[in-house]
């Protein structure tokens, strides 16, 4: 007769790959956000340019975050992918997510309309900034909104599996016991 | 609240960490090619004033040449107050015997990358980002010069405007300044000669 697996053990698996997921989101994220940072880092006269195009980023306070936004991004990366104050690494990601993707989503729609119908929206290619290069502005839109859901994953989930600052914590908390 | 209270520092020490690092590795960069002026407004367009007093009379705002004729006549000054030239003029500026002895320079507004792949034979180069490197070395050649012909890639670049102006600021006078509009791209459709890196 086979065993039927306990309730317990059902739960056990669920919570052992939803830390995987909650893990693979955290270093897809994290990932990602390190290249993108360093590549900008390494090019800040690119990066000042393709954000001229952008009617928003104009005017000397621009060099400031070409300056200090890949950095931002960088580090932000390394500590969602190591889980070091992940979680506020995970919100500053998303607000910037949520504050270029509009700008990169306008810029699309301006190369659009100046193509005056001999381009589909999803045909329309531009390099944003981001560090990707040139991108058509479907998968861009696509690639934002994923990684918008990756960071709100490693902002909600509970999972603190292989956080470096759970693994420091708990030494610190063992060693206070002993 | 104090879980809220405890996120909220953080965020506060990752944005305070990264404009220490940010502000700090563009200050010592090693390359010094890619350090961004904080304070400079790259974008400003120098829109220089029009010597309307110099004009030739019954003559539109053209540089004469020695034998009295008028030189590639330019466009009318568009918005950036510079004079424009056309493929076929900007060729035969090219192809002008001044331009063998220095009287007639060209100048590429693009990085080293565009510079390297292809560029006018014999032109100069300044990049606008990086002007402090560039426009030293230049600006001898540019202040003798009768005749400047800058360009970039062509289309919606606007590099060329923008190192117009530098020249301009570094003392080198509007009627020797003029703007290829068509660039390098136009300069390539239509055949003529290019220098590369594998020349």
């Amino acid at each position: 007769m086979e065993r039927l697996a306990q309730p317990v053990e059902v739960a056990s698996a669920r919570a052992t790959r939803a830390r995987f997921l909650v893990l693979l989101a955290r270093a897809a994220l994290g990932g990602v956000f390190i290249y993108m940072g360093l590549v900008k880092v390494a090019d800040p006269v690119e990066f000042l340019q393709l954000l001229h195009q952008y009617p928003a980023m104009s005017g000397a306070w621009v060099n400031s975050v070409v300056v200090i936004l890949p950095w931002l991004e960088t580090l932000c990366g390394v500590a969602i992918l190591l889980g070091v104050v992940g979680r506020a690494a995970a919100i500053i990601a998303v607000g910037m997510l949520v504050a270029f993707t509009p700008l990169v989503a306008m810029r699309g729609l301006e190369i659009y309309r100046e193509a005056a119908g001999t381009l589909s929206i999803c045909d329309v290619e531009f390099d944003c900034g981001c560090g990707a290069g040139s991108v058509a502005l479907c998968s861009k839109m696509l690639e934002n909104a994923v990684l918008t859901s990756l960071a709100l994953i490693a902002i909600f989930a509970r999972s603190q599996f292989l956080c470096l600052q759970n693994l420091w914590t708990d030494r610190t908390a063992q060693q206070a016991g002993s | 609240m104090n879980g809220f209270r405890s996120i909220l520092v953080q965020i506060v020490v990752l944005l305070v960490l990264s404009t220490g690092l940010g502000l700090g590795f563009n200050a010592a960069r090693p390359d010094r090619k890619n350090r961004i002026n904080l304070g400079k407004d790259y974008f400003k367009k120098v829109v220089p004033v029009t010597p309307t007093a110099q004009q030739v009379p019954g003559r539109p705002n053209t540089a004469v040449d020695e034998n009295g004729g008028n030189d590639a006549p330019a466009d009318s000054p568009r918005e950036h107050g510079y004079q424009t030239v056309t493929f076929e003029e900007a060729f035969d500026v090219y192809n002008h015997p001044k331009y063998e002895n220095g009287l007639y320079i060209f100048i590429d507004a693009r990085d080293d990358d565009h510079y390297a792949e292809a560029h006018v034979p014999g032109a100069y180069q300044v990049d606008h980002y990086r002007v402090e490197q560039y426009l030293p070395d230049v600006l001898l050649e540019a202040m003798g010069a009768e005749k400047i012909v800058v360009y970039c890639n062509g289309g919606d670049c606007e590099d060329s405007i923008l190192v117009c102006g530098d020249l301009y600021e570094a003392g080198v006078p509007r009627e020797a300044l003029f703007l290829y509009e068509g660039g390098m791209k136009e300069w390539q459709k239509e055949g003529a000669a290019v220098q590369g890196a594998d020349d």
